[in-house]
């Protein structure tokens, strides 16, 4: 069976024509050692010690780790315990900002000649996937694939950081896609995009084997899985990767940051995010360094408009709420947006009435309601035969759940408890 | 500061929920309710004042007595009141109209477990259950200005005419007459996507191409019974109907076929609400059938 419709969004790309604003230094920053779980690296720095933005102060250590480093200039104040939105608690380097942003003087700018050394350099970067799932990017871009698709479908409600850069980098990305082209030998490079800012084409002009693809207004088109059928019409099996279709996707930001790491040797240390929301005065767009608590983004367009209720990072769709305003800006965020106590309220949750809007607009053709059922019984073989896996999680089946049921929660209880079964068991004879 | 609240995304929601579909299904039988009081008189506004009525009263007296939350504010009782109403001769006893919701709400609902529940569709479980009593034919014997009037579908009955039957003005239970306003009712519930498209237009065509095969007057198989407010407002209950798209089409096929059955070969003249109640009790093997198969995920 094929995709599945989606949902269409409004916008709300209020912040889609403003400059980035770049935020002085905060007095403090928290920058957590990992952002998927499992920590390996070794903490290359001690209380007091006095450090630079462009320093390192944690190993990338083992597995597909990347290293950190300081995004402020100052001294060290310290390890402290935070607890990431999914429950885990990890270790954050506090760095006081003594506000001169002086760069480490160790910054080099990498040679890349082949695919190895783009490999190394990616990962001595820091980067991380910029469109928000943070999955370190030099483990994408170690595949034999003929396909590279850019994304810049943008496709959450409020995020225009992503539109910004392909208005006004969108000759670093041009660069980026064409190094990541040359050095892992890929065919062709596909631009996805729903709404291409002027000049984007042009950045690409003379470059061979790019193609600019307007993208089809829904959400999510710019799940990974969506893009590469639109882009080029394959299908990513069930439990594979991106890989496996023979593609890579990058988001345009992340392309964008190779071409700039290759040219400065600056790791990545900041991050600009679209600040926007109900509870916000005046919607704007940051550069702010990691580890910025997002209460100063806020601060940074002019604060909140009567007190928040609701702050997320993303967007509306797959965004991840907050705890409080002290929550340090990570690699992987792109926006967040502050809901007023109206727009923050969740509606009661209601009888399902058997509508099948969450059967309907399902991208990947799921029975949402199905799922919940499976799970609340807990039937291992049920969730297995529905493909309960294989939910991206983006949200459409609660979305349009007129009972207001908690759909795509329990979708994603469901793949965990799944994860957590052994493996298939033998079938008895 | 306050706390924040901290939920699962995502944070923001589609217009529609459970209470405004229904208030766009009580809209869309507005044209009907007002064509049965023009057509009948103040009695078919009495008969549908008193099933909804009863229904909404069953429906909160009952879940107090279980102690349930009430939900009569869903506005799904109304429907359902509405509904049975409209497939009761406007001259039946007010009691028997009264009974009948309660049957509906009560028994064919509540005590399933509530909204989205009921194996059947209530209002028209409910209406076969009167008609199975008979009350000395108050359910079976339709008239029309206080005299007796055979309906259009009814054996030797005379072609009132294609105008007649567009508007309305023949025998036949209250709000099943006027095909025009039914039609405008569906094509709103089109419009705000609260119904697709399969069901109806899958039943509607499966009566007409039968119709023609068996050689019958195809304006009063259409438009002379049951068929479009069937078809448009009782066999799209979502409860009782089937989940994906193919499905729906197996089930407008099927309610079709089984209308047409009762209407040529069976004892009485009209089959809509058996051809439902029969097709509701296949849905859940419909749905086991037509199931969706994941995007990419053809091999486990």
């Amino acid at each position: 069976m094929g995709m599945g419709k989606g949902i269409r969004l409004a916008g709300h790309k209020n912040t889609a024509s403003c400059t980035p604003v770049q935020m002085t230094a905060p007095a403090r920053v928290r920058i957590p050692l990992s952002l998927l779980g499992a920590n390996t690296s070794t903490i290359l720095v001690k209380k007091g010690d006095t450090v630079a933005v462009g320093q390192p102060i944690a190993s990338q250590g083992q597995g597909i780790g990347v290293p950190m480093y300081a995004s402020v200039s100052g001294t060290v104040e310290g390890i402290e315990s935070l607890r990431m939105p999914n429950g885990s608690v990890v270790d954050c380097i506090v760095i006081a900002s003594d506000g001169q942003q002086t760069v480490w003087d160790g910054i080099e700018v990498p040679t890349v000649t082949n695919m190895e050394e783009l490999l190394s350099a990616v990962r001595k970067s820091g980067l991380v996937g910029l469109g928000g799932a943070g999955f370190p990017t030099w483990v994408k871009l170690n595949a034999t694939v003929d396909r590279l698709i850019i994304n810049g479908s943008e496709c959450e409600p409020y995020c225009t950081v992503d539109y910004i850069a392909m208005r006004d980098y969108a000759a670093d990305m041009a660069e980026g896609v064409r190094i990541v082209k040359q050095m892992l030998g890929i065919e062709k490079a596909i631009v996805g995009v729903k709404h291409p800012p002027q000049g984007l084409a042009e950045a690409f002009q003379g470059m061979e084997g790019v193609e600019i693809k307007q993208l089809r207004e829904y959400y999510p088109v710019g799940a990974e899985k969506m893009l590469i059928h639109e882009t080029t019409g394959r299908t990513v099996p069930g439990g594979k990767l991106p890989k496996d279709a023979g593609c890579i996707v990058l988001n345009v930001n992340t392309a964008a940051f190779i071409a700039r790491y290759l040219r400065t040797g600056m790791p990545l240390v900041s991050k600009t995010v679209s600040v926007d929301g109900s509870a916000v005065k005046t919607p704007g767009v940051v550069t702010a360094p990691i580890g910025t608590p997002v209460g100063d983004l806020f601060a940074a367009v002019g604060g909140f408009k009567g007190e928040p209720a609701k702050i997320f990072a993303g967007g509306p769709m797959m965004g991840i709420a907050l705890p409080d305003l002290d929550f340090p800006l990570l690699w992987n965020n792109n926006g967040f947006v502050a809901l007023n106590e109206k727009d923050a309220a969740k509606p009661a949750t209601t009888a399902c009435i058997r509508c099948g809007r969450c059967v309907d607009h399902c991208p990947m053709n799921l029975m949402a309601f199905e799922i919940s059922k499976a799970y609340e019984q807990r039937d291992v073989e049920w969730l297995r035969s529905i493909r309960a896996d294989l939910c991206i999680e983006c949200g459409c089946c609660a979305y349009v759940c007129p009972a207001r049921r908690d759909l795509v929660t329990n979708n994603k209880l469901a793949k965990r408890f799944l994860a957590s079964q052994p493996k298939k068991e033998v079938s008895k004879q | 500061m306050k706390l924040l609240s901290v939920t699962p995304a995502p944070h923001i929601w589609a217009k529609d929920d459970t209470q405004s579909i229904m208030r766009d299904v009580l809209i869309a039988l507005a044209p009907a309710f007002i064509a049965s009081i023009v057509i009948f008189g103040i009695d078919a506004l009495l008969v549908t004042v008193v099933c909804v009525a009863a229904a909404v009263l069953s429906e909160f007296i009952f879940e107090k007595a279980v102690k349930r939350p009430v939900t009569i504010t869903d506005l799904s009782a109304v429907v359902t009141g509405v509904l049975l109403s409209f497939c009761l001769p406007y001259d039946i006893p007010l009691w028997i109209a009264a009974l009948g919701s309660v049957i509906a709400i009560v028994v064919v609902k509540q005590l399933f477990g509530g909204i989205g529940q009921n194996f059947a569709n209530p209002a028209i479980t409910a209406r076969v259950v009167l008609l199975i009593c008979g009350f000395n034919g108050a359910m079976t014997t339709f008239s029309l200005d206080g005299v007796s009037t055979a309906t259009p579908l009814a054996d030797g009955a005379a072609n009132p005419g294609l105008a007649v039957m567009f508007l309305g003005n023949h025998a036949g239970s209250l709000g099943e007459t006027c095909a025009l306003a039914l039609i405008i009712g569906g094509i709103y519930l089109l419009v705000r996507k609260v119904i697709s498209w399969h069901i109806p237009v899958a039943y509607i065509g499966t009566v007409a191409v039968v119709s023609l095969i068996a050689q019958q007057d195809l304006s009063i198989q259409l438009l002379g019974g049951g068929l479009l407010l069937g078809a448009i407002f009782m066999a799209t209950d979502y409860t009782t109907s089937p989940m994906t798209n193919v499905g729906k089409l197996i089930y407008g096929v099927g309610c079709g076929l089984l209308t047409m059955m009762v209407r040529l070969w069976g004892a009485t003249p009209e089959g809509v609400s058996y051809a439902i109640l029969l097709m509701n009790i296949l849905t859940p093997h419909i749905d086991k059938l037509t199931k969706h198969k994941a995007f990419g995920g053809e091999k486990a």
